[in-house]
């Protein structure tokens, strides 16, 4: 590319960025994501007590350090309050102040439900504080026949990885954003090629430049939007994620959020220039619908896999079509958030996404040429793909 | 050296079995306006298309200065479309600022080159609205400010007077005189006929993708059998029937408009006429480019 038609792009590039960015749809769509994405993060953390809130003992018990223990072998967090008397209890209770309140060794108050887990906790320590306490009577030191009685050693063969359930869901977050960011902004660009053509701008355009350096310019443009507006969607999901708790596992949530970018641009350019080249055909804008529906269906179809596959997203037809062009930018992001990409896996299916995209670059920017300055009736493929314009 | 010329040369094109323009042939001279008419789907639209390299042409060449017009040649020249052909949301100086840069304006010169023609257009006042909320007049303003942003070395301007009021049309044609006046060819399409013939040094009539009629607005409404009109208000009807080598065309309270053949005698028609009473009007009339317009393209 000379000098002259770099700048040239450039130029293209810059009016179309501004032309998405500082609209008020734009700034409104991106506020109403970011509260959306906000309200996935934090709602659970409003609605759900998870187990936070402590367990009372009401009557002086001892009962409180048998639990933590039971808790602490069982892999349960729990905090413990003491509690001189059950009225007061009761209150906390209701006023979601405590989980639960043991009074003496044989009554549990809760609000609703005893969740089974704190009920096995709890149902344990009463009985082996009796069994210490009668051990204790027959003179027989409890703990020797604690450690003859220790819990049993669980060998895994295929052990869950640690946060498990967290990577999946930063998979889904990350599927569902690059999802709406291909649809949404594909169509931008179909939509913005009909939009010169119906105001027939293009037809100035093109007297002064080259249709590649418009297509060009126009791809870029509107992708670099694309990418702010999944960059700004990203720092707010992370932040909020990391403040909340949501997110434990940071590095994991990073690394796939900034290798998202990396697919977004990889698919957006895949996509792109097929939407360009689909919007060339028509003349308006009720057209754009008939015309963009293979590449939305094709977007669509890695979504789908990917939902289906969220109980064995490392296996399947998910995992196969994770290097296949054009479902790689939606279907390798799972893999990677759910720890099942390799770098080779991923070398490869960035490479055959770019040569796919080379391919498909061209076969579209000769629709487009050809077609975009044909006004009128719709365009035929066949004709637009043959003619010399 | 020759003035430099646009020459149209010979283009054909056609839309499968529909043909659109065959065998065109035209120029336009340097300070030349040149009007361009002809009926709904003449091919004017399409000549003009092919000639900013929007449209390829099936066979024929498109020459300016004597070279075939290519990239390069068509950055420079200036271009108005019909119908509209600007960003309806952007604001009309960003447009023009941008269109300019395009052209490979520096952006000081872009800017400057906004801030005049909107002046001059008598759309300064409105930069910094979006080009939609112009009225039609306005945005043709607008359009034609686009077309001349870069000082084109040639004019090609599609239906430029459609839709404008008075002042507007005086001021297009203003501009259009003034850019003939430095040199540049102007070509231009319209259906409003008075004003090609008011203001066009040329004119090409087309009709079914042919040209079918081209010269100066002079040659021709001379090319036609030659026309009296006469003014006798005492005359019966009929008086000129039975003269030699005429042909009534028209008889209208008085008024006859004749037909003479080659070699008739117009001074034994003045007779005649003087003969029936007094006369107010003896004098050669001749067809206007309505008239022309109406016998080329029905005829």
């Amino acid at each position: 590319m000379t000098p002259a038609a770099a700048k040239i792009v450039a130029l293209v590039a810059r009016r179309e960025f501004d032309a998405r960015v500082r609209t008020r749809s734009f700034v409104i769509g991106l506020l109403v994501t970011m509260l959306l994405l906000a309200g996935i993060l934090v709602g659970p953390m409003l609605l759900g007590d998870d187990g936070e809130q402590p367990v009372a003992f009401v009557g002086g018990t001892g009962l409180a350090g048998q639990v933590r223990a039971t808790a602490g072998q069982a892999g349960l967090e729990l905090t413990t309050v003491e509690l001189p008397d059950e009225a007061a209890a009761r209150d906390q209770v209701r006023a979601g102040e405590l989980d639960a309140a043991v009074v003496a060794t044989s009554r549990v108050i809760v609000e609703s439900s005893l969740e089974p887990a704190l009920r096995a906790v709890l149902e344990t320590s009463v009985r082996q504080q009796t069994l210490s306490a009668a051990l204790a009577e027959q003179g027989v030191d409890p703990a020797s026949v604690a450690a003859a009685g220790a819990p049993l050693r669980v060998e895994a063969l295929d052990p869950p990885q640690p946060g498990a359930d967290e990577r999946l869901g930063i998979a889904v977050v990350v599927v569902i954003l690059l999802y709406f960011q291909l649809i949404t902004f594909g169509i931008a660009v179909a939509m913005g090629v009909v939009e010169e053509k119906t105001s027939r701008v293009v037809e100035v355009l093109l007297s002064t430049i080259r249709p590649w350096q418009l297509l060009l310019g126009k791809v870029l443009g509107i992708g670099a939007a694309g990418l702010l507006n999944l960059v700004v969607l990203g720092a707010v999901g992370l932040t909020v994620g990391t403040a909340t708790g949501m997110i434990t596992l940071t590095g994991t949530a990073v690394s796939v959020f900034a290798a998202s970018l990396g697919w977004f641009l990889l698919g957006f350019l895949f996509f792109a220039v097929l939407y360009a080249a689909a919007g060339s055909l028509v003349s308006r804008q009720e057209e754009i619908n008939a015309v963009t529906t293979p590449m939305t269906v094709l977007i669509l179809i890695p979504f789908v896999i990917a939902f289906n596959s969220l109980q064995d997203p490392g296996g399947g037809l998910a995992a196969t079509l994770a290097w296949v062009p054009p479902f790689s930018p939606i279907l390798m992001p799972i893999q990677q958030a759910t720890g099942n990409s390799g770098i080779a896996l991923t070398v490869l299916a960035v490479v055959l996404m770019l040569a796919a995209t080379a391919m498909f670059t061209w076969i579209g920017g000769r629709i487009y040429a050809n077609a975009v300055l044909r006004t009128g009736s719709r365009v035929k493929l066949g004709e637009a793909l043959r003619a010399g314009t | 050296m020759t003035t430099p010329r646009l020459e149209i040369d010979r283009i054909s094109k056609r839309y499968g079995e529909v043909v659109a323009l065959e065998e065109m042939a035209f120029d336009v001279r340097a300070g030349e306006l040149f009007g361009f008419v002809g009926s709904n789907g003449a091919g004017k639209t399409t000549a003009m298309r092919i000639a900013l390299g929007v449209l390829a042409a099936d066979s024929g060449q498109v020459r300016w200065r004597g070279s075939p017009v290519d990239f390069d040649t068509r950055r420079r020249i200036g271009y108005m479309p019909e119908e509209r052909g600007l960003y309806p949301k952007m604001k009309v100086g960003e447009q023009l600022v941008y269109l300019a840069r395009l052209h490979g304006l520096s952006k000081a010169a872009a800017r400057a080159a906004a801030d005049s023609w909107t002046e001059r257009l008598g759309v300064a006042a409105r930069r910094n609205d979006p080009v939609e909320k112009l009225s039609l007049g306005n945005q043709q303003r607008v359009q034609l400010a686009a077309a001349l942003i870069h000082d084109p070395e040639v004019l090609v301007l599609d239906e430029p007077f459609s839709g404008l009021d008075p002042v507007a049309v005086d001021v297009m044609s203003g501009v259009l005189t003034e850019n003939t006046a430095r040199g540049v060819p102007v070509i231009f399409s319209s259906h409003q006929l008075e004003l090609v013939e008011r203001l066009c040094d040329r004119v090409g009539i087309v009709a079914a993708g042919r040209m079918v009629a081209c010269g100066t607005v002079d040659e021709l409404r001379s090319g036609g059998p030659s026309q009296l009109l006469v003014h006798a208000p005492a005359a019966a009807p009929g008086w000129a029937n039975r003269l030699p080598g005429v042909r009534v065309v028209s008889s209208d309270d008085g008024r006859a408009v004749l037909e003479l053949e080659a070699g008739a005698d117009d001074q034994a028609v003045l007779a005649a006429a003087a003969a029936t009473g007094p006369v107010h009007e003896f004098a050669p009339r001749r067809p206007s480019l309505t008239d022309l317009f109406r016998e080329v393209v029905t005829g």
